[in-house]
């Protein structure tokens, strides 16, 4: 299957799909991937890219952002938890080389959990691949300045969450409680801070084959149904359950059932992503800036 | 419900604002939990903490929102320093930029808010001072000068934190109560605690048949 990808792919989606779903073997799940995301095609194009992006100078503020955070990212993580120790020295290769690739985003904060994340599972330079292709593609458009397209899913996190969980997204109206208040993090660093490690590789499988917006609506429906059922009042009580839903919704049958259980479609998405995009552009300047 | 404030307490909104990486959250940590951990994450999604206190036996509430220090995040302030009372700027003294960062957002928030909000700029890391970049006299010159209290705070070693929030606090109830005896019929910024009884309704809800 892996070694004739792209046809595979091309031809068989909704089988990888379904092979996805029900969870990636770990013995092939690196692999699997680093071809899920294009990484591995990207790598096949530019096979010298990574040592040479390397070699260049970098942004001064960058390469000061990127230090700032190396130790904060896992800090409880063996790989990470030596300061020059082999793990942070990659997390820097990588987020440096990503920067001067793409200039125009430099470094975002939120690059540097999904970059550790990747390294627990793969070589520097196929990390840094993978790295670029969900910048770049999955959470498309999330480091651009203003933060518009994060806020704009967050909306429509927010309408889809009205037709799958009813009583949850009464409940965040009632307590005015906004997407950007909670799912910030989950969007920009594509919930690797989110789940415990089982759920989050079963997450990543679907994620990595159809899109942030699969990881999105299992963890929206799941975190949702918590908080409601915590009947937490208020705003802070509401944002507290959110960020420490109780053990029980973040187990990875519970997730993956979800998903499976929530009948929305491609169609679906596109009517709602269309709906906010339009709202958003009716609105006047919310930014201030 | 609308009993006045001053005998029933106080809800005082405060929001940290500072460069990444100045130590927000851990000064916030110190203050609620008297704990500080150098292994920590980095802060992405801004949280939401509140602090009960007393002063002069009057209750005091704070809502305090910490938030991501980034450049990158910047659009989002709006969203937590609006209906702020006070702010907290912080800053590194070992890091000139961090300081050139608190100058950004008290233009912003004079700009946004006027004089409403009471400003309290902190230089954190002082068990740093040998490695200072940041001139004392100029921090606290370029204070008086914007009209905000100054101070210095070490969130590692637990100096001047609690003083820090406790001068905010003070200065946000004397703002609040000059302001409600000039405009009395102006809607405050200082809400009512109002301690809201949890919602015990057992009507059917769509979670509970999920299992």
């Amino acid at each position: 299957m892996l070694n004739n990808w792209e046809a595979f792919m091309s031809k068989n989606y909704k089988k990888v799909r379904e092979r996805c779903r029900k969870g990636i073997p770990a013995s092939v799940r690196p692999k699997a991937w680093l071809y899920l995301c294009g990484g591995q095609l990207l790598l096949e194009k530019h096979p010298n890219e990574y040592e040479e992006l390397l070699q260049a100078p970098g942004d001064p503020k960058c390469m000061d952002d990127i230090r700032k955070d190396l130790h904060r990212q896992f800090p409880y993580h063996e790989m990470f938890i030596r300061e020059e120790g082999v793990g942070q020295q990659e997390l820097f290769s990588v987020l440096k080389a990503y920067s001067v690739l793409n200039p125009k985003v430099g470094y975002f904060q939120a690059q540097a959990p999904v970059a550790a994340f990747l390294l627990m599972h793969m070589p520097a330079v196929q990390a840094f691949w993978c790295l670029v292709s969900i910048s770049d593609k999955y959470l498309s458009g999330y480091y651009n300045p203003g933060l518009e397209v994060l806020q704009r899913d967050g909306d429509i996190l927010h309408a889809l969450l009205r037709r799958t969980a009813p009583a949850v997204h009464r409940h965040l109206v009632k307590h005015k409680v906004e997407p950007v208040l909670y799912a910030t993090e989950w969007f920009l660093c594509a919930l690797t801070r989110t789940l415990p490690w089982d759920s989050l590789l079963r997450v990543w499988d679907c994620f990595l084959c159809e899109g942030v917006k699969a990881a999105l609506v299992i963890l929206g429906g799941a975190l949702g149904a918590g908080a409601a059922r915590r009947r937490a009042g208020g705003l802070c009580e509401t944002l507290e359950a959110l960020r420490h839903p109780p053990a029980a919704v973040l187990q990875e049958d519970y997730l993956v059932y979800h998903m499976t259980r929530l009948q929305l479609t491609e169609q679906d998405f596109e009517f709602e992503h269309q709906r906010q995009t339009a709202r958003r552009r009716a609105l006047p300047n919310r930014s201030g800036s | 419900m609308s009993n006045n404030n001053t005998s029933s307490g106080y809800n005082l909104k405060v929001v940290l604002l500072g460069e990444g990486c100045v130590g927000k959250t851990s000064l916030l940590l110190r203050y609620i939990e008297d704990k500080f951990n150098d292994k920590h994450f980095s802060t992405l999604q801004a949280t939401f903490l509140n602090k009960k206190i007393n002063i002069n036996n009057k209750r005091i509430n704070l809502a305090i929102w910490d938030t991501a220090g980034q450049e990158k995040f910047h659009a989002l302030g709006p969203i937590y320093y609006r209906n702020s009372n006070g702010a907290i700027l912080v800053y590194d003294i070992t890091d000139e930029d961090s300081f050139v960062k608190v100058k950004n957002w008290v233009k912003e928030l004079k700009k946004m808010l006027g004089s409403d909000i009471v400003l309290v700029i902190a230089g954190n890391k002082i068990d740093l001072e040998h490695e200072r970049t940041v001139p004392l006299e100029e921090a606290e010159s370029y204070a008086i000068m914007v009209g905000a209290k100054h101070c210095y705070t070490s969130a590692k070693l637990n100096q001047g934190v609690e003083n820090l929030f406790l001068e905010l606090t003070q200065q946000m109830i004397e703002k609040h109560d000059q302001t409600s005896q000039v405009g009395g019929s102006r809607t405050s910024r200082v809400l009512v605690v109002d301690d809201e009884i949890p919602v015990q309704s057992s009507c059917c809800s769509g979670s509970k048949s999920n299992h």
